[in-house]
């Protein structure tokens, strides 16, 4: 090989610099194309939608006729699904991560657990809709209730909330547990007064961002068998049911639901064009809701970032 | 080496300042960088060696918020390295760079060495065979390797690897080659190694 | 702690009994915290044990061989068939077109992100990416049959209203986040001084990225696609929206088909009574479904072993 003349040399630079920009034109299209989707996706839902987003949307139940139809009974049971969820996933997944990074001796055991969370994060989500439609809805007899789906979903995001818990406890310096430790706390009492509150933030973040996915599946809860056409809300604790008999505190986590990301499914599975118009608007709120949960959750990931500094 | 009883000059540092954002690393150094010869850079840790060695070939353009003021000249076509006009990219393709710690690519040996020739667009296998034994034999690690030219490279030890490094900087023949602190992060006796192979270098 | 009289003795005998006492509650809430770790465990117990024993009821109305051979899947016709590679084929090519959309444009991104943009587009993207990642496949399924699909139909007008390809498509688009991020964090973890050996040698930023990071990382890469993988498989309702339902033995993304998972969605929205052998094929299907992404993520690690040996 001839040396190289500085003409050769400064062509052959001219040359990979323009590969160098085309790839990063590249680059800014595919990254440009998924924005594109967002707007597209909630602009159209918005503009297809527009005529049904208004309040008789939020307090109707759903119809037959497509212009009548509304959303009531599908947003209080996504809201009471969530509660469930939440109130199942979250107790659950904080001792879980707590356990995991507080008390766990390397073992067998501890590398099963930990095996075991990775690999739930890749089980496709219909998996655990047949999972609960033998064990809850069959074998413990929940039914297709609100219970059943709560439960469900809660199985979905225990991973999430773990790892964001397990995250967020691994961020607190050993010094915090030392101190804690040295005034004679127990390792509990350091738990619960130092290590899940300083993690709460981080918690909060996985909690937020686990829920966001849970208000959106679809495929489990169907698979459990939930019902598409629900015309009434569940019981409100002590009203009166029917005659005389007054509902219990916890009577509405039995009741049959359906939540807002079925009741978009059956209106665009529906042959009729009228309801596509309201699987936009469903679509619309839903999006606004899981987005807004999302930003939250960036938003809060984000101030942390800024403000915490051991 | 050489004593060359009129040394030709290579390279100039003239009124060389630089910053990282706003904290000044070098000031106003002038000093002379003769053909052929070895310079070594003596002084305290954290003095600036590194950052001197590293604006010759324009490292420091690879990260935001680092500030060059003054010049480099280059010789023999006088060219200023630190103008803005000048394509970083042309520098370092005729200086050399071994590192402080060795950092070979995640490939083979014989693709590591290769490295910068088909940076250059040469393909030519017969090329590059010579080219990568006569760079090899040049870093004194040929022996060593030449029967497992394609096992990967970090396979080799500390020692190997830095001279792997040597070998990957010589084989695109470079007008100027920068060491900074090679044998820092090594033994001893690979230590030695190197000294001795840059004093014949 | 010295004391000098007897009360004070009597303290510390207090203070150890308690401390005792705190020992017992100190253990139980270890238990306690541990059972919660094991739910995971017994999350993946039950999903295998259903799996199997619903299926184990199937396979003996069925046998294997029908199963894996017969290409017709009409388990709910007079004429039962059982053909479980009608509905395989429909997931495999589903999931072919999202993963040609999704490994490039999710590799794209991430070395984008990771070697070329600065630290504002950074961190402007990545929220992007995770907000569509975010988005509901129900939406996504919205977006297939209503947006994609149309449009597809001006260029392709011989596209059916319901197909592999468009709801491949939009799964593949609804798969790039994950890869990119993931990608992104292997490829940023990969030490600056194996980048600076490369630049010293006059690499641009492309030759550099191409052939000295991405070979770097290509573990981490390979984890993001064996996830994009098993997210492809295991997507129902963009499937279930946009692909049609009825089952077709087919290879062709233009066609409409069922996949195991639109399929189980199918029978779920009926009322198939529990123990009928129409409610076991849903078990027998997500069976499948589940050895299917088990099979994906084992030949992916083995993958990921060999790439290594040969750099």
């Amino acid at each position: 090989m001839q040396p190289m003349t500085t003409e050769q040399i400064r062509s052959l630079i001219a040359k990979g610099k323009a590969k160098d920009t085309i790839f990063q034109a590249l680059g800014i299209f595919c990254l440009g194309l998924g924005l594109l989707v967002i707007f597209l996706l909630v602009g159209d839902m918005l503009l297809r939608g527009m005529e049904r987003l208004n309040l008789e949307f939020f307090t109707s139940f759903a119809s037959r006729r497509a212009g009548q139809a509304g959303i009531l009974s599908a947003w209080v049971g996504s809201l009471l699904v969530m509660l469930v969820t939440g109130l199942a996933a979250v107790p659950l997944g904080v001792a879980a991560g707590v356990y995991l990074e507080e008390y766990a001796k390397r073992n067998w055991i501890t590398d099963i657990i930990e095996i075991n969370i990775t690999n739930l994060a890749a089980v496709p989500s219909i998996v655990y809709g047949l999972l609960s439609l033998g064990i809850f809805v069959y074998a413990f007899g929940f039914g297709q209730s609100i219970l059943t789906a709560g439960l469900t979903l809660a199985l979905l995001i225990l991973p999430i909330v773990i790892v964001s818990t397990r995250e967020a406890i691994r961020a607190i310096p050993a010094m915090i547990r030392e101190g804690s430790m040295a005034v004679g706390a127990t390792r509990w009492q350091t738990c619960r007064y130092h290590i899940i509150p300083y993690a709460m933030p981080g918690i909060l973040t996985g909690v937020i961002i686990g829920l966001a996915r849970a208000i959106g599946e679809t495929a489990p809860i169907i698979t459990i068998g939930a019902l598409t056409f629900i015309a009434f809300l569940p019981p409100v604790p002590f009203t009166e049911m029917s005659e005389g008999v007054s509902a219990g505190l916890f009577d509405w986590v039995m009741s049959p639901f359906t939540v807002m990301p079925i009741q978009i499914f059956n209106w665009t599975s529906r042959p009729d064009p009228a309801f596509e118009i309201n699987a936009a608007a469903a679509g619309f709120v839903l999006m606004v809701m899981v987005l807004s949960m999302n930003a939250i959750a960036i938003y809060l990931r984000y101030k942390m970032r800024k403000n915490i500094k051991w | 080496m050489q004593i060359h009883d009129n040394p030709t000059l290579k390279a100039e540092a003239r009124n060389l300042n630089f910053y990282y954002g706003e904290a000044k690393a070098l000031k106003g150094i002038n000093m002379p960088i003769y053909d052929k010869k070895v310079t070594a850079l003596i002084g305290p840790s954290g003095c600036g060696k590194s950052t001197y060695l590293r604006s010759f070939n324009r490292m420091h353009d690879l990260y935001p918020g680092n500030r060059y003021e003054g010049e480099i000249r280059f010789f023999p076509d006088n060219t200023n390295l630190l103008s803005p006009e000048v394509d970083p990219i042309e520098v370092r393709m005729r200086i050399g760079m071994v590192f402080q710690k060795p950092n070979p690519f995640p490939k083979s040996i014989y693709e590591n060495v290769a490295y910068g020739l088909r940076v250059r667009g040469e393909n030519n296998k017969r090329v590059l065979d010579d080219k990568i034994e006569h760079a090899l034999r040049g870093a004194a690690i040929w022996d060593e390797v030449k029967d497992r030219l394609q096992d990967l490279a970090s396979n080799l030890s500390g020692g190997q690897q830095q001279r792997l490094c040597i070998a990957r900087a010589l084989a695109t023949d470079p007008e100027l080659l920068l060491f900074d602190e090679p044998t820092s992060a090594l033994d001893p006796i690979a230590t030695g190694a190197i000294e001795e192979l840059v004093h014949e270098l | 702690m010295s004391s000098n009289n007897a009360s004070d003795l009597h303290q510390v005998s207090d203070r150890l009994a308690k401390n005792a006492m705190r020992n017992v509650t100190e253990r139980l809430i270890e238990f306690v915290l541990f059972a919660a770790a094991a739910v995971s465990v017994l999350t993946t117990v039950g999903i295998v044990y259903v799996l199997v024993s619903e299926s184990f009821h199937f396979f003996q109305n069925v046998s294997i061989v029908d199963f894996l051979t017969d290409t017709q899947w009409t388990p709910l016709f007079d004429d039962a068939h059982y053909g479980i590679m009608v509905l395989i084929s429909g997931t495999l090519v589903s999931s072919g077109v999202a993963l040609l959309v999704a490994i490039p444009m999710g590799t794209i991104i991430a070395i984008y992100l990771s070697e070329f943009a600065n630290g504002k587009v950074r961190e402007i993207a990545k929220p992007v990416l995770e907000l569509l990642g975010g988005i509901p496949t129900i939406v996504f399924g919205y977006f297939a049959l209503l947006i994609i699909t149309p449009l597809l139909q001006k260029i392709l007008p011989e596209l059916p209203g319901f197909s592999l390809l468009s709801a491949g498509l939009v799964m593949g688009i609804m798969i790039v986040p994950y890869i990119a991020s993931l990608s992104e964090d292997a490829m940023r973890a990969v030490p600056m001084s194996m980048r600076e050996g490369s630049y010293a040698m006059g690499g641009t930023k492309l030759y550099t990225a191409l052939h000295v990071v991405v070979p770097a990382a290509i573990s981490g890469l390979a984890a993001s696609y064996i996830l994009g993988i098993s997210r492809a498989v295991g997507e129902t309702m963009i499937l279930a929206v946009a692909a049609g339902m009825q089952p077709n033995l087919t290879w062709n993304p233009m066609e409409p088909a069922a996949t195991i998972t639109s399929y189980i969605v199918q029978v779920a929205l009926g009322d198939l009574p529990h123990g009928s052998i129409g409610y076991q094929t849903i078990f027998a299907a997500g069976l499948t479904l589940l050895l299917i992404t088990l099979l994906f993520n084992i030949a992916g690690q083995w993958l990921r072993r060999r790439f290594r040996e040969a750099y």
